[in-house]
């Protein structure tokens, strides 16, 4: 077996704040956490978890209340910021920069640990930054004002910064927050690639698990209680892990379709015949009006799907009625004008 | 109703009144009345005859002051307080003294009142210590105010052995203790600004307070004067009078000496603070005394009496090669005026050593008798200002006031 | 770049035009000639006139050029700390602690001042100096010990408090005072230029020297701080250590000044505004000289004003920097299109 190289270790690790005389608050004990370089590792769970608080103690910006991280093998609580800069670069929630600032002199920023005293670029810094912007895809961009972007590009700009720090880890929290989903599609490739194709190892915190699940190399589940899973995505979600850091009297995770069901009690019985993506959508409208799944005897609403010319139609009975539709709208308006 | 004889300088205003007072004199009068008026014919014939220099009795007369007139009845008298301050024009406060003795006679309503012989004073400046010591007046000082600068010590000592009470503490007066003292008399002036006068929040609590305009006059023996003022509180107007003459007297005389002298000395006043030079005005009371004792102001020209604000570079032009230079701030040494801005180094004052401050007096808290005797006694300050600019015409001469700064 | 080299050298230029104007105009107008033979100790210049220029007006000139450099460069390394383009020199309270040392020996000691003077052998222009850095400083000191253990919005309000507790006792000062202590004190808080004089700026300049030093080497750190302290951490900044020379140099730049000066307001506030505007660029590499540049210039023009030349008077300073300041904040202000999205809403 090769040597797998991490480039970021946690063991024992346990994080939270410390609250003055009264102690510390721990937000997750005992945790042993690796990191890979050339992976994506997505960071889940419920909203005040600690995915922040995680996310920042291992980039070293918050102190761990115990345990140790190692950074390529060194302690990360003996290095200096400026070793430390060089190895862990983030993007965080921050409130956006203010000032006079173009985006080219955001993401010159990121090479605060490679410049001399002055701060003056050196050409191998310039070609750092362009190639920063060039992956984030933000080269237009380069001499807007930064409080002139949307937040999908200011964020894109952030990112180039933390790229441009030459880091071996780049560390996320919450990237995808405010942006909007094509936005997000493409920010989660762009980190993929990077992790892919530049070696860089990628932590990212998210509440968007679809795309998570999607996209991630590896999985790490967190739940209030402090517990933290790892894993491949896909074993997470035929293990239920994904079910129960998410569990709550509102969602269901099903396994079967990888999405979130609202927790509705079916009041009524269906029963249904069909296969393939129509036969998915017809459950999800029929779970979504409020009907279950069962056996033809016992329900009172019977569809069965076929095709004519390739098209889908909806042959509905109900009491001894059948009707014939070709749209689910229709077939639910007529259902709905019996009830 | 009373007889009227307006005592005044003028003689015309005099026989005026004489009209008016006949034509009074109309209608059913007692006997009595009539032996008095003739009386008072006779009197008024004689002092138009005499004019107006001649002192009669317990009247005041005044020469130099001009800012207070009183004016005697049968049963009271009628004190009359001008210029109280810059831009009071017109504004007088008028004050009837009646006798404890005698029955309040009619006065127009909202007369200010005051029983005399005053036996209880309170005062809100230190000034009139001056005049307390000429007239003997330490007993009825019940109050005073702002003790840390006063100098006189018999009254500082009556203040600490409790018989003299402390009524003020910094720009705060202390209107409980005041109240409590029943002054039959509080003297103090006022700037006819009412964030720092004191006179109205006294007036409200019916307080005998009486305004004095001292500060406002332009001459020094006008402001030394101002001892018949309070003498008439009293019924001391004669010791007043008497000591008063003695001062202009001598005054006059040194006045004479000085302008006997040849050549006149430039002299400069004052020191900045901060960046400005308040220096006093042409007309101020300071220029008025350097001038009287043979010194030539340098600011002359000017022609306001209270300070000028300039700036050191200005000054420095026109006073660098000045002879004297007198009250630099607070210093009584050079080393300490030099420390303050090594720049003074540079006026010829300083280089010949002609540096004199008004700080002989001084008490160390911030009290000086420059202030309280000095003010009665004109013609003491004069005679140290004329030791200075030239001492050869008043030999054997020993300071008073003023010391050198070495 | 070319721009940058071209505005650095005018801001040059235009210094050393207001300062000789400054020498030339005041009470009474020098002609250059005489300035120059003054300079050169020439024997054709009258004495008197000898005697302003290099007694009053070069030392006020360059006491002028020091002060707004330091206020400007404070105001500018406030402003980035704390991300906020309302911090002036004065927000930690270091104005406060330098008026309460003020106060007290002015209001208080004083009267017994008189004493005081003489035994101490000390001016009471040096003791007003002295009063007002130890005010300063103490102030300063209490802050930095704050500044181990709290952010720095907390910081920031912490200042703020200071100063109103300081301002109360002040307060508190006046109001026992006597009417002509009160006008020295006053004076004092008009600020002015002029009572510095070669003697005093044997220590004024060299402070004001090393305070501007000791800002060189942060200002790598100040473009992080840019961003914030947390990613200043991420990017290699030991934002604790950074934050206490940053503040400490500021504070002390602005306490010297207060001390030999008195409180100068505005200078700190617009001065780093219109560099930005002017120069377009965030980084410190850029703003410092030109802070240090135009905040000179500023300091001369207002002191020019001051002086009113032509009348036998002066303008309180304080004054004719509000006056001056103000409209160049608000133009500066106005010249960005949205002040929200600017200044991170």
């Amino acid at each position: 077996m090769s040597e797998e190289r991490y480039v970021l270790e946690a063991s024992g690790l346990s994080i939270g704040y410390v609250q003055g005389k009264r102690g510390h608050s721990v937000v997750a004990e005992d945790l042993n956490l690796k990191l890979l370089e050339g992976e994506l590792v997505c960071l889940l769970g419920p909203n005040g978890v600690g995915k922040s608080t995680l996310i920042r103690t291992l980039a070293g910006l918050d102190k761990p209340l115990a345990g140790r991280i190692l950074m390529e093998g060194a302690d990360a609580s003996a290095m200096v910021s400026r070793e430390r800069a060089r190895f862990a670069s983030v993007v965080l929630t921050d409130q956006a920069p203010h000032g006079m600032f173009t985006a080219y002199s955001i993401v010159a920023l990121g090479r605060h640990p490679h410049t001399r005293w002055t701060g003056t670029l050196s050409d191998q810094d310039r070609s750092r930054i362009e190639w920063a912007l060039r992956v984030v895809g933000a080269e237009s961009l380069s001499e807007r004002q930064i409080g002139e972007l949307s937040d999908g590009e200011r964020q894109k700009v952030m990112i180039a910064r933390a790229l441009a720090q030459d880091a071996k880890v780049l560390f996320l929290d919450e990237p995808t927050a405010f942006v909007d989903l094509p936005r997000r599609v493409e920010i989660m490739r762009i980190l993929r690639d990077l992790a892919h194709e530049e070696g860089l190892a990628v932590l990212l915190s998210s509440h968007d698990l679809d795309l998570s699940i999607r996209c991630a190399d590896e999985l790490w589940l967190m739940n209030p209680e402090g517990i933290l899973v790892q894993g491949y995505p896909e074993d997470l979600a035929l293990g239920r892990q994904i079910a129960q850091t998410f569990q709550s009297d509102e969602v269901d995770w099903d396994s079967d379709e990888g999405c979130f069901r609202l927790h509705r009690q079916p009041k009524r019985l269906a029963s249904m015949e069909g296969e393939g993506s129509v036969a998915l959508w017809t459950r999800r409208a029929l779970a979504r009006k409020g009907y279950g799944i069962g056996g033809a005897d016992s329900a009172e609403l019977e569809v069965i799907i076929t095709y004519l010319n390739g098209h889908p139609i909806w042959r509905v009975r109900i009491s001894e009625t059948w009707r014939s539709f070709d749209s689910l709208q229709s077939m639910f308006r007529w259902v709905e004008s019996i009830s | 109703m009373g007889r009227k004889a307006e005592v005044n300088v003028s003689k015309r205003s005099h026989c005026l009144n004489i009209l008016n007072w006949f034509r009074m004199g109309k209608g059913g009068e007692c006997f009595r009345h009539r032996q008095t008026r003739l009386k008072s014919v006779l009197w008024i014939a004689l002092t138009c005859v005499l004019g107006s220099s001649t002192v009669l009795g317990k009247r005041v007369e005044l020469a130099y002051a001009k800012n207070f007139s009183v004016e005697y009845f049968e049963t009271h008298k009628i004190v009359t307080v001008r210029n109280m301050w810059r831009g009071s024009a017109n504004l007088t406060f008028t004050y009837a003294l009646v006798p404890r003795t005698t029955a309040l006679p009619d006065l127009p309503v909202g007369m200010r009142i005051i029983r005399t012989p005053v036996q209880r004073m309170s005062i809100l400046e230190t000034v009139y210590l001056g005049h307390i010591e000429a007239l003997d007046l330490y007993d009825e000082l019940v109050g005073l105010a702002n003790v840390s600068l006063a100098h006189d010590p018999i009254a500082l000592e009556q203040v600490k052995i409790g018989y003299t009470k402390k009524i003020q503490e910094g720009s705060s007066l202390n209107i409980e203790t005041l109240l409590l003292l029943k002054s039959d008399l509080v003297l103090t002036s006022a700037m006819g600004n009412p964030q720092f006068d004191a006179h109205p929040q006294l007036e409200r609590a019916k307080q005998p307070v009486v305004i004095t305009a001292g500060y406002m006059e332009e001459h020094p023996l006008g402001r030394s004067e101002w001892l018949k003022f309070t003498a008439v509180f009293f019924d001391k107007e004669e010791a007043a009078s008497r000591i008063f003459d003695k001062i202009a007297k001598r005054y006059n005389e040194l006045s004479d000496i000085a302008s006997s002298a040849g050549s006149r000395p430039t002299v400069l006043a004052n020191a900045p603070y901060g960046g400005t030079w308040h220096v006093p005005g042409g007309r101020s009371y300071t220029a008025r005394a350097i001038e009287d004792a043979g010194g030539n102001y340098l600011f002359s020209d000017d022609a306001s009496s209270g300070g000028l604000p300039k700036d050191f570079e200005s000054v420095y032009h026109r006073a660098a090669e000045v002879d004297f230079w007198l009250h630099p701030g607070v210093h009584r040494d050079l080393e300490g005026l030099r420390s303050q801005d090594d720049r003074f180094a540079r006026f010829r004052a300083f280089e010949i050593g002609n540096v004199y401050n008004n700080t002989l007096q001084s008490n160390g808290t911030g009290g000086n008798d420059i202030w309280e005797r000095g003010v009665l006694h004109p013609e003491w300050v004069l005679e140290d200002l004329i030791a200075i600019f030239h001492p050869g015409l008043i030999p054997n001469h020993s300071f008073r006031f003023y010391e050198k700064l070495n | 770049m070319n721009r940058t080299s071209t505005l650095l050298i005018a801001l040059i230029f235009f210094n050393l035009l207001a300062l000789v104007l400054n020498i030339g105009l005041g009470s009474v107008s020098i002609s250059i000639s005489d300035i120059l033979g003054s300079l050169s100790g020439s024997e054709k210049v009258d004495a008197v006139l000898t005697g302003i220029v290099l007694e009053f007006r070069l030392p006020r000139g360059l006491t002028a050029m020091l002060a707004g450099s330091a206020l400007s460069v404070s105001g500018l390394m406030m402003q980035t700390v704390f991300r906020n383009p309302l911090a002036d020199p004065f927000v930690l309270g270091v104005n406060g602690g330098a008026s309460l040392g003020v106060a007290i020996t002015l209001l208080v000691l004083a009267p017994s001042g008189i004493a005081l003077t003489q035994d101490l052998r000390l001016s009471g222009h040096i003791l007003v100096v002295v009063a007002a850095s130890v005010g300063a400083g103490a102030v300063l000191m209490t802050l930095l010990a704050f500044a181990r253990r709290v952010d720095v919005m907390s910081l920031l309000i912490l200042g703020l408090m200071i100063s109103y507790g300081v301002g109360a006792i002040v307060s508190i000062l006046i109001f026992y005072s006597m009417a002509d202590r009160l006008q020295s004190f006053f004076n004092w808080s008009f600020g002015n230029f002029s009572s510095v004089t070669w003697t005093h700026f044997l220590v004024f300049a060299p402070s004001v020297v090393v305070g501007l030093a000791a800002v060189v080497p942060q200002i790598k750190s100040l473009d992080a701080f840019l961003l914030g302290e947390r990613y200043a951490s991420s990017m290699g900044v030991n934002v604790r250590r950074s934050r206490i020379l940053i503040l400490g140099s500021a504070s002390l730049l602005a306490g010297v000044v207060t001390g030999f000066c008195g409180p100068i307001g505005f200078v700190g506030i617009a001065a780093p505004h219109f560099c930005r505007l002017l120069f377009r660029a965030p980084s410190h590499r850029i703003l410092v000289p030109s802070a240090i540049l135009f905040g000179s210039l500023i300091a001369l023009i207002a002191d020019l004003i001051a002086k009113a030349p032509g009348i036998e008077a002066t303008l309180p300073l304080n004054a004719v920097t509000a006056l001056i300041g103000a409209p160049v904040v608000v133009a500066a202000l106005l010249k960005q299109r949205n002040l929200r999205r600017v200044f991170g809403g």
